[in-house]
């Protein structure tokens, strides 16, 4: 039984991903302070673990990314949704979802 | 896949992450900093908030690398796919060259393809038996030369001695005459042991084919095996047939088993009976050599140590029977080797040489791709320009050339298809396995490899020289004709030198086979060929069992064939010249001292009836002939043959000495008083010397098998008919066999070296044609770089002549420098000809001559056109055109 938010956000962590980049393509640095900020600091993701995920999704063609500048003239490796991520994204929150509703049914009638 | 690029996506991919990473933590440390966190603490929480960096790292370059990987290949297959589409896209707008080129490739590549089968079917492929590499011929060693032939009681001993072989069995020719089904048909057949299928590895089709030892046994039941071919003609493949007897020779034999066709040994085999022989005789046959031994290794057994073996149980028997086997050895032969040993040679020649063919055919479409690259150079720049990297450019140029490889291999396998069955329909019989060349597999594999290293060889070459050339330059230079290409005709002379070449060896080799084929005809084959017919028959023993039934026999059928309208002349004999037949006798001569068998002088023994020297149209030189007062009964007499008074009298008369020897057959011993000399005929070949001879009247020593020969004005086929009427009406049950004119004989005699000669000759033939068209297409190209040129010196006053003997001595150097190349080529490789030539020195200087005056003559004819052309030349529109 996960025992923190942060623990159950692991295995979520692709659906987040996937729905920051829903916005607009982000670079990684942004992307985890997006996290950060949405979870009102609940979910302090371990950067490595946002990287991985991120090279995963790409291997798997959810996302794609190019090399970009960012407002300060840097570069910066810039990921956006391929739309096989849109579709696993829907999907995905679907499941998420009613995975959501059943526990919280569960817990209510307890 | 492609390791040439893989080190550099590589370690791009690791600096990209690195990039990100750093991006990222700097990033963190600025936004800390701004927060009011000195740097070094910045740095330190933002290593902490990152966490593991490392196993990030060695995850996200795992999957980077497979990532990248597979955009690699799909991008080099959608390239692929580009490249594929543009070549033929390119190929269809130029039909002419792409006509060419794929009919010159088609050639080369077919040829090469249908001699390739030829020598898969016949060298490569092994025999179709169970490890055929395990099998052997059991060979004696005598006077230094394998002899396949060995006295039963010799293999009985070797068979039981050696302790290599898991089996062997004994293998001998045995022809009969089947009766009883449709019309009698003398038929090869072999005795063999019991086991002689099971040690080949051969499952019946139906029945069986071993041979049960009351089969085996001397006079024991009488059993035969009949080959597919024999059971599918003739017994329409009834499958009740086993257990069935047919008649064979006059006797009754149960039929046992039919084994399949192209795997029964030897191939011309319709039946195989139990070998069997009488015990009682074995013991004083050991000087009779008679049949073949084959023997399958035992399980890991080399075929060295049992070589070795076999001499020790050879040396062994030269001490327990000096009389017979003193100088006689033991050795084993691959069997696959015994059988196509003598061919391995002239294949791989033709093979050889119709490579060289194909080397030319590439040089010609290297030389087509050239000038067709120098027309593309303006599309390549603007290519290059539009942002294709060099080594894209020399991909898709060479992807270009395999398209056009590959369809010339499809054509290529059309036609060496059709060249294969009509190489196999015009080898001559004599050559074995012609029924193993299938275009299998492999072959298919070879044409495909072939092709493949055909396109690179005539593609990479153009590709890189026109990529190589500075792309800008062409640009800037394509409004312009005249530019000298000092590169790309270089490398175009080049080829024409390595063209020519390589020409002036095929017609070496080809002249050397033509010559050596004249030589070999023109010898005197020692009898007269023209007017005259041959056929063989045999007297079954059950019908015909004792000597004075055969002579009977031959006396009348021979009065009744003279008797033939037309025949001017009819004899029979034992051992026709131009065959194989060699039956040796080893014999003494009265009045000289006396010599152990084993050291007595031997001599080919044969067999005659009166009037069978004049029929030949052999000479009787000194003496007489045999004749009709030359019976069982009378004095005994031999003639012997020039060759043998030589070897055997020099200096002396041999007429009226007496020749005896051991060899009798009841009452009979194979002896005489020589009556005569006759003149020598060749024996088994053309080209090999006559070896000495004697002969005995029929009536002395008959013999159930025989050739009858016809001398007659008439037309040869009617005769034959008559003759064959006659025979009928004194034995219904006898059969002619390899009816033959002796001029067929003769032809058939040469008709090995007159195929490879053929074979040769056409590729030659075909190298000659490349080669001039490469040349003409050169000096063409060169006088179309030199218009300008050419325009200067005619408008300086150059004559016409002049000019057009420039451009001749242009095409002349070409072919001299590959004469002179070609030439020591030629020298380096016709030795190894040396044992397909008669009477001809691989470097014979007639030959080198005449190739070198025909190549001359083919290189000014080939830039006589060009050269024309040039003389032509209009000095005021070349310089207009500038």
């Amino acid at each position: 039984m996960p025992k923190s938010p942060a623990d159950l956000l692991y295995g979520t962590l692709n659906l987040l991903v996937l729905k920051s980049l829903s916005w607009k393509p982000m670079h990684g640095y942004a992307i985890s302070n997006w996290l950060h900020e949405r979870s009102r600091g609940a979910f302090d993701v371990d950067d490595a673990a946002l990287y991985k995920a991120l090279h995963r999704l790409e291997e798997l063609g959810a996302v794609g990314s190019e090399w970009g500048l960012t407002e300060n003239n840097r570069k910066a490796k810039y990921y956006r949704l391929a739309p096989a991520g849109r579709r696993l994204l829907k999907d995905e929150r679907t499941v998420w979802n009613t995975y959501a509703l059943t526990v919280s049914r569960i817990l209510k009638t307890t | 896949m492609k390791p040439l690029f893989r080190l550099p996506i590589r370690r791009k991919l690791h600096q990209e992450l690195e990039d990100e990473f750093a991006f990222h933590l700097d990033m963190r440390v600025s936004e800390l900093m701004a927060r009011g966190w000195t740097q070094e603490a910045a740095r330190a929480e933002a290593r902490r908030r990152f966490g593991d960096i490392d196993d990030a790292r060695a995850f996200c370059e795992k999957t980077d690398h497979r990532l990248g990987k597979r955009l690699m290949r799909t991008e080099f297959l959608t390239e692929l796919r580009q490249d594929i589409g543009y070549a033929f896209r390119s190929l269809r707008r130029a039909p002419g060259f792409t006509l060419v080129a794929t009919l010159t490739l088609a050639l080369g590549i077919g040829a090469t393809t249908a001699i390739f089968s030829v020598v898969r079917g016949i060298v490569l492929r092994p025999l179709p038996y169970l490890e055929p590499d395990r099998l052997a011929l059991l060979a004696a060693v005598y006077e230094g030369d394998n002899e396949p032939y060995l006295s039963p009681a010799n293999a009985y001993d070797w068979r039981s001695r050696n302790r290599s072989f898991s089996s062997m069995a004994i293998v001998e020719g045995h022809t009969a005459i089947l009766t009883g089904a449709g019309d009698p048909e003398r038929i090869r057949g072999y005795n063999v042991d019991a086991d002689y299928f099971r040690i080949l590895g051969v499952e019946p089709i139906i029945g069986r084919l071993v041979f049960t030892p009351e089969e085996a046994a001397w006079q024991g039941n009488k059993a035969v095996v009949l080959s597919e071919v024999m059971w599918r003609t003739r017994f329409g493949s009834d499958p009740t047939l086993i257990g069935r007897q047919i008649t064979l020779d006059n006797e009754r034999y149960r039929v046992v088993g039919v084994a399949p066709a192209e795997r029964g040994w030897p191939g011309n085999s319709m039946v195989w009976y139990p070998f069997t022989i009488d015990p009682a005789r074995l013991a004083d046959g050991r000087g009779a050599w008679y049949v073949n031994l084959i023997g399958r290794l035992k399980p890991g057994v080399t075929l060295a140590s049992a070589k070795e073996d076999l001499r020790t149980i050879g040396l062994q028997l030269e001490k327990e029977y000096p009389d017979a086997n003193t100088g006689l050895g033991a050795t084993a032969v691959p069997l696959h080797e015994w059988i196509t040993g003598d061919l391995k040679r002239p294949l791989f020649v033709l093979l050889g040489g119709v490579a060289f063919v194909l080397l030319i055919a590439c040089a010609n479409v290297a030389n087509l791709l050239l000038v067709r690259g120098v027309a593309r150079e303006g599309e390549l720049a603007v290519r290059t320009a539009l942002g294709a990297g060099r080594g894209r450019l020399v991909r898709q140029l060479a992807t270009e050339s395999m398209v056009l490889s590959l369809i010339g291999a499809a054509g290529g396998l059309l036609f060496a298809v059709l060249a294969t069955s009509l190489l196999v329909k015009a080898a001559p019989a004599s050559i074995p396995r012609l029924s193993a060349i299938h275009t299998d597999g492999a072959v298919l594999l070879f044409a495909f490899g072939v092709s493949t290293v055909t396109g690179l060889l005539f593609g990479l070459l153009p590709a890189r020289l026109v990529v190589r050339r500075d792309l800008a330059c062409t640009i800037r230079e394509s409004g312009r004709s005249g530019g000298r290409r000092a590169g790309g005709a270089r490398v175009r002379r080049l080829l024409i030198v390595g063209e020519v070449a390589l020409a002036v060896m095929l017609l070496s080799g080809a002249g050397l086979l033509i010559r050596s084929f004249d030589r070999l005809v023109r010898v005197d084959p020692g009898f007269r060929t023209e007017g005259s017919v041959s056929f063989a028959l045999s007297l079954p023993d059950a019908k015909f069992p004792t000597r004075e039934h055969q002579a009977a026999f031959v006396a009348s059928m021979m009065e009744r064939l003279r008797s033939i309208p037309g025949v001017q002349a009819a004899g029979t004999a034992l051992g026709m010249p131009l065959t194989a037949f060699s039956w040796n006798f080893n014999f003494a001569i009265a009045g000289r001292p006396p010599l152990q068998p084993s050291q007595q002088p031997t001599a080919e023994i044969r067999v005659a009836t009166p009037g069978y020297f004049a029929t030949m149209g052999m000479p009787i030189v000194a003496g007489r002939g045999f004749t009709e007062a030359d019976r069982a009964g009378g004095q005994k007499v031999m003639i012997i043959s020039e060759a043998a008074a030589l070897r055997f009298f020099p200096g002396e008369n041999p007429l009226g000495r007496y020749i005896t020897s051991s060899w009798s057959r009841g009452d009979a011993t194979l002896e005489g008083e020589v009556i005569g000399v006759v003149g020598d005929a060749k024996q088994s070949s053309l080209a090999t010397a006559t070896l000495p001879q004697f002969w005995a009247p029929y009536d002395q020593w008959p013999v159930t098998s025989f050739n009858v020969v016809l001398h007659s004005a008439r037309e040869l086929q009617s005769v034959v008919a008559d003759a064959r009427r006659v025979i009928k009406e004194l034995d219904s049950e006898l059969a002619l066999a390899q009816v033959k004119t002796l001029d067929t004989v003769l032809a058939e005699s040469v008709a090995q070296p007159r195929f490879y000669m053929i074979l040769l000759s056409a590729f030659a033939g075909v190298a000659l044609l490349l080669s001039a068209i490469g040349i003409y297409g050169v000096i063409a190209y060169l006088v179309g770089q030199r218009t300008r040129e050419i325009g200067i010196r005619v408008a300086l006053g150059a004559s016409r002549q002049r000019v057009a003997g420039l451009i001749v001595r242009e095409g002349i150097a070409l072919t001299s420098a590959g004469l002179v190349l070609g030439v020591l080529g030629a020298l380096a490789v016709t030795r190894l000809m040396g044992a397909l030539l008669f009477d001809v020195a691989p470097t014979d200087p007639v030959t080198f001559v005449a190739v070198a005056m025909l190549l001359a003559a083919v290189g000014v004819g080939a830039s006589f056109i060009p050269a024309l052309r040039a003389a032509q030349v209009d000095p005021a529109m070349t310089m207009r055109a500038e």
